[in-house]
């Protein structure tokens, strides 16, 4: 079952190496891709998701916004995006409440960091949720 | 030299991002071209469903499993399509042989996340690929953004979008390429553009990989 692709393509008249070793094309890649820099990293931001308890909830979150220097916050950029889009529709069958900036994030973030299985990055944002309510 | 029968698996973990939609149409674009089979490896055989609703009237052979071990007609491009949640072990099998990988994605997180990761592993295994952005909206806005992102990270994406239409849900509705629903030139061209860029990447890949078989 596992080489069902495989014995196919051998009917087929493919050449196939049993050891995947795929260095089918390095230089395709390599030549998109700067050698120090071949995987992509997602990476936690770099500030604590969780606030001092001095600070006031109208301050906000603190969200990284720069779209190039890092994954995350592209990606979180979107998510919001996401939340959003999808809490504007909503909010036209549900008036009751009022849903905040900090609301849309904090989903935003559970959204995208529940994707990524990255779990610290996720307590910390339920840490955040806790601290809010 | 490209290979004298090229293998084209078009995957991604994740569901529901268009693989059969983007099999179909860049299948009827290299039959331009070249002799092209489909081979169906999705269980639900949505691409067999689509081929039998217009009789296998197609200008691209699609075959399941079974049919395919049988097969002896000339080919030129044998495309995989491959089912959504494809497990580890059927990727490993597909990088046996294939020569490049497609990896069809929708712009929203829930969607790219996966893809992303299917990427970096890509990158690392030193595989040909790109990816392929579908449904695109808000005039490609979206799209566009996400590309940048990609190409920020140099992660290998198509310089073609394909946007989100009503056009190709009738299309597959239909039993149709996109290529033939009235007033879809413009999508359809995509496909070609991006069928194009594939056979130049391979084009430049295997020529380099011949230069350095000449020690040039």
């Amino acid at each position: 079952m596992a080489n069902r692709f495989s014995d196919i393509a051998k009917q087929m008249g493919a050449k196939v190496d049993e050891e995947p070793t795929v260095e089918t094309d390095q230089k395709f890649v390599q030549s998109k891709l700067p050698t120090d820099n071949r995987k992509v990293e997602i990476e936690p931001p770099s500030k604590p998701l969780t606030k001092n308890p001095g600070e006031t909830r109208t301050q906000g979150v603190e969200i990284p916004t720069t779209r190039k220097t890092t994954a995350l916050p592209m990606v979180l950029d979107l998510a919001i995006k996401e939340v959003k889009e999808r809490r504007n529709i909503a909010g036209k069958f549900k008036k009751s409440k009022k849903i905040t900036e900090d609301d849309v994030v904090i989903e935003a973030l559970e959204l995208y960091f529940n994707k990524a299985e990255n779990k610290s990055c996720l307590e910390a944002a339920n840490e955040k949720l806790k601290y809010l309510e | 030299m490209i290979p004298e029968i090229i293998f084209i698996a078009i995957c991604n973990e994740k569901g529901g991002v268009g693989k059969t939609t983007t099999v179909i149409n860049l299948a009827q674009s290299f039959s331009d071209d070249y002799k092209v089979v489909v081979i169906d490896g999705d269980k639900l055989a949505a691409t067999r469903n689509w081929s039998q609703v217009r009789n296998k009237q197609t200008d691209f052979a699609v075959l399941n499993v079974r049919e395919a071990v049988t097969y002896s007609e000339p080919r030129d491009i044998v495309i995989f399509d491959t089912a959504g949640g494809i497990a580890d072990e059927e990727i490993k099998d597909l990088l046996k042989f294939c020569h490049y990988f497609i990896l069809p994605t929708k712009t929203d997180a829930l969607n790219f996340t996966p893809t992303l990761k299917m990427a970096n592993n890509f990158i690392e295994k030193g595989v040909r690929f790109r990816i392929l952005i579908n449904d695109t909206f808000g005039n490609y806005a979206r799209g566009n953004q996400l590309k940048e992102y990609f190409n920020g990270e140099n992660v290998p994406v198509f310089d073609e979008m394909i946007p989100r239409s009503s056009k190709i849900v009738d299309a597959t509705d239909y039993g149709k390429t996109i290529r033939e629903i009235s007033g879809a030139r413009q999508i359809s061209n995509k496909y070609d553009a991006i069928a194009a860029q594939v056979i130049r990447d391979l084009k430049t890949s295997f020529s380099k990989r011949g230069e350095a078989a000449n020690g040039k």
